[in-house]
């Protein structure tokens, strides 16, 4: 069965003057189906955890594992685009495409016809909640919560079976915070993925099939 | 082809950068084809100034004092005007217009002279400037004076019975026909240069009083002064050596001197100024460039982010950059043919000088792009 294999994964930030030792022997397994939190203070470690999961760098002792394959040996470029998806506090939507267009992005890096991408990122968008008449609007004329349903949505268009959310709910308002969840909650139980979330929110947690503590640079269950 | 669509649509929304963006190639490539445009004119300004300008000359003393009463044997008129050749003389390769005149002091008509002349502006009191004038009759021109013919123009007024009149310079006498009258001094015949050499079987001995002439090709300027300083000296006020030639040439080649030497000297101002605007527009492309994707490098990460390798990122990046290039390039153009209202190949190839600066200087700063430290810039922006 494929899930996220974590080993002793160490990383560290080196600069001029300092070393810090962001994560020490961390393991973990996250499998399909499920929805993770990974609670803790912050500079705990928390987001390095969450990018080398998603591979955008390699761990400096250990590995992470997808389908037997490690990130430091797989093509972390295709891991991205085809496998792991990342959603963030701040939405990171692009300011001047439409929100119809930030979700088929995924859809046109495959050179997917144009009409064709729209079609499916459309499909994508009515699923997280949006409506048709908003997709031609640009980010700066959406709510917080429309721009992360938004994010939601171009995730699901990549086809990632693992979602990776960095404090998806840190700009939202509670209701629109508690709907988000909801959607990821429902990508993990109905479509199975592999929802992983790193938050402060207590309720977020309380949402999640696992809650896993990190504390200076350690996990914890 | 979709994310090429995308592109564009994303370059039309981000209206400020992109038009900045096309103003600075369009600067770039406008300003290069300027450059073009004046560097073309300066060069025909100068061949212009080497087809038009006359260069005279006058033969003088060796000193360079005086030009009139020179006694100078009329041989010297004979190898300018090419008549040397089987000597070994070919000044008339390089000098034009030779104008001459020789003077002999006649006993009949009474206190006349007569002037042998070359051209009929060979005497400066029958010139325009001089306020003097020739006429000739129907059927003779000026170029009689080139010839030996014992014909003559008389001063206007003077009274003579038929068509001919009688000289007589004490050796010998000659009628001459008269062929025209002129303006000028009164008591003064003139006649054709060489009328006077041969009578009754017998050569007489005529000195030319002056000479000037002007250079053929000035692009053969040194050439022609080389050559000349062969026969005449140049003239020289300090020099009173015995050996010296006995007739120097006055060139007045100054006035073309400084008007070449200010036309070259702005044409390699222009030349000079082309790499420095070349360089310009690669370090304002750098900079525009460099501004614009400052402001778009969470973009950039977010592609990152998305799967899209580093390749792939600088391709988005710098096809925008190629898409602003060519539509700069392209209105650049056109300003620069309408500013210079000319358009040769050459311009052209200028205006794509600048658009490649501009390009060279986007794409050195838009592989940045690929450098970017994607889990740094997603975490430290947060």
């Amino acid at each position: 069965m494929e899930s996220l294999l974590v080993k002793d994964v160490t990383y560290s930030y080196r600069n001029k003057y300092q070393t810090v030792h962001a994560l020490n022997s961390v393991s973990a397994e996250f499998e399909p189906g499920k929805m993770y939190a990974i609670i803790g203070a912050s500079g705990c470690g928390k987001t390095t955890f969450l990018s080398l999961l998603a591979g955008l760098d390699v761990p400096e002792g250990g590995s992470i594992e997808w389908n037997g394959e490690t990130t430091s040996s797989m093509d972390r470029d295709r891991y991205r685009r085809e496998s792991a998806s990342v959603i963030y506090q701040n939405f990171n939507l692009f300011q001047h495409l439409t929100m119809l267009e930030n979700a088929a992005y995924p859809l046109y890096m495959r050179n997917m016809p144009k009409k064709e991408a729209e079609m499916e990122a459309k499909e994508n968008l009515l699923a997280v909640g949006l409506r048709e008449e908003q997709f031609g609007r640009l980010p700066n004329m959406l709510s917080g919560g429309e721009q992360q349903r938004v994010a939601i949505a171009r995730a699901l268009a990549s086809g990632s079976r693992i979602i990776l959310a960095d404090e998806p709910t840190g700009n939202l308002d509670s209701e629109n915070g508690r709907n988000i969840v909801e959607i990821l909650k429902r990508l993990a139980h109905t479509e199975n993925c592999c929802v992983v979330i790193v938050t402060h929110d207590s309720a977020v947690a309380a949402e999640a099939d696992v809650v896993l503590k990190m504390r200076d640079g350690r996990l914890e269950e | 082809m979709s994310m090429w669509q995308v592109t564009i649509c994303a370059m039309a929304r981000r209206r400020r950068w992109t038009i900045l963006l096309i103003l600075i190639a369009l600067l770039v490539t406008g300003t290069a084809m300027v450059l073009c445009m004046l560097t073309v004119r300066q060069e025909a300004a100068l061949e212009k100034t080497m087809d038009n300008t006359v260069i005279s000359c006058v033969v003088t003393d060796p000193w360079g004092t005086g030009q009139d009463n020179l006694h100078m044997a009329t041989g010297f008129v004979d190898l300018l005007c090419g008549l040397r050749h089987e000597k070994g003389y070919y000044q008339d390769e390089y000098i034009k217009n030779v104008r001459s005149k020789a003077s002999i002091k006649l006993i009949k008509p009474q206190e006349y002279t007569m002037v042998c002349l070359l051209t009929s502006d060979s005497d400066y009191s029958l010139t325009d400037a001089g306020g003097g004038s020739m006429t000739l009759f129907d059927g003779w021109d000026d170029s009689v004076f080139a010839g030996d013919r014992e014909v003559c123009v008389i001063p206007r007024g003077l009274a003579v019975d038929g068509e001919y009149i009688e000289i007589d310079n004490g050796s010998f006498s000659v009628a001459l026909r008269i062929i025209g009258t002129h303006t000028g001094p009164e008591k003064t015949l003139y006649c054709p240069f060489h009328a006077m050499d041969f009578h009754d079987g017998q050569s007489y001995m005529v000195t030319a009083d002056s000479c000037s002439f002007d250079i053929k090709d000035a692009r053969r300027l040194d050439e022609a002064k080389a050559s000349l300083y062969e026969v005449f000296g140049e003239p020289n006020a300090d020099d009173h050596a015995g050996s010296r030639p006995a007739f120097a040439v006055r060139i007045n080649d100054d006035i073309l001197r400084s008007t070449l030497k200010e036309i070259r000297g702005n044409i390699r101002t222009l030349h000079l100024l082309t790499p420095i605007l070349l360089l310009i527009g690669a370090a304002v492309g750098f900079f525009a460039a460099y501004l614009s994707t400052q402001s778009r490098l969470r973009e950039y990460a977010v592609m990152r982010c998305l799967g899209m390798k580093r390749g792939e990122v600088f391709r988005v990046a710098l096809s925008e950059h190629l898409l602003i290039a060519l539509v700069g390039g392209v209105v650049g153009a056109a300003v620069g043919i309408a500013l210079s209202g000319t358009f040769t190949l050459r311009m052209l190839l200028y205006g794509a000088g600048g658009v490649f600066a501009f390009l060279i200087g986007t794409a050195s700063s838009v592989s940045r792009v690929t450098r970017i430290n994607v889990m740094k810039l997603m975490k430290t922006e947060e």
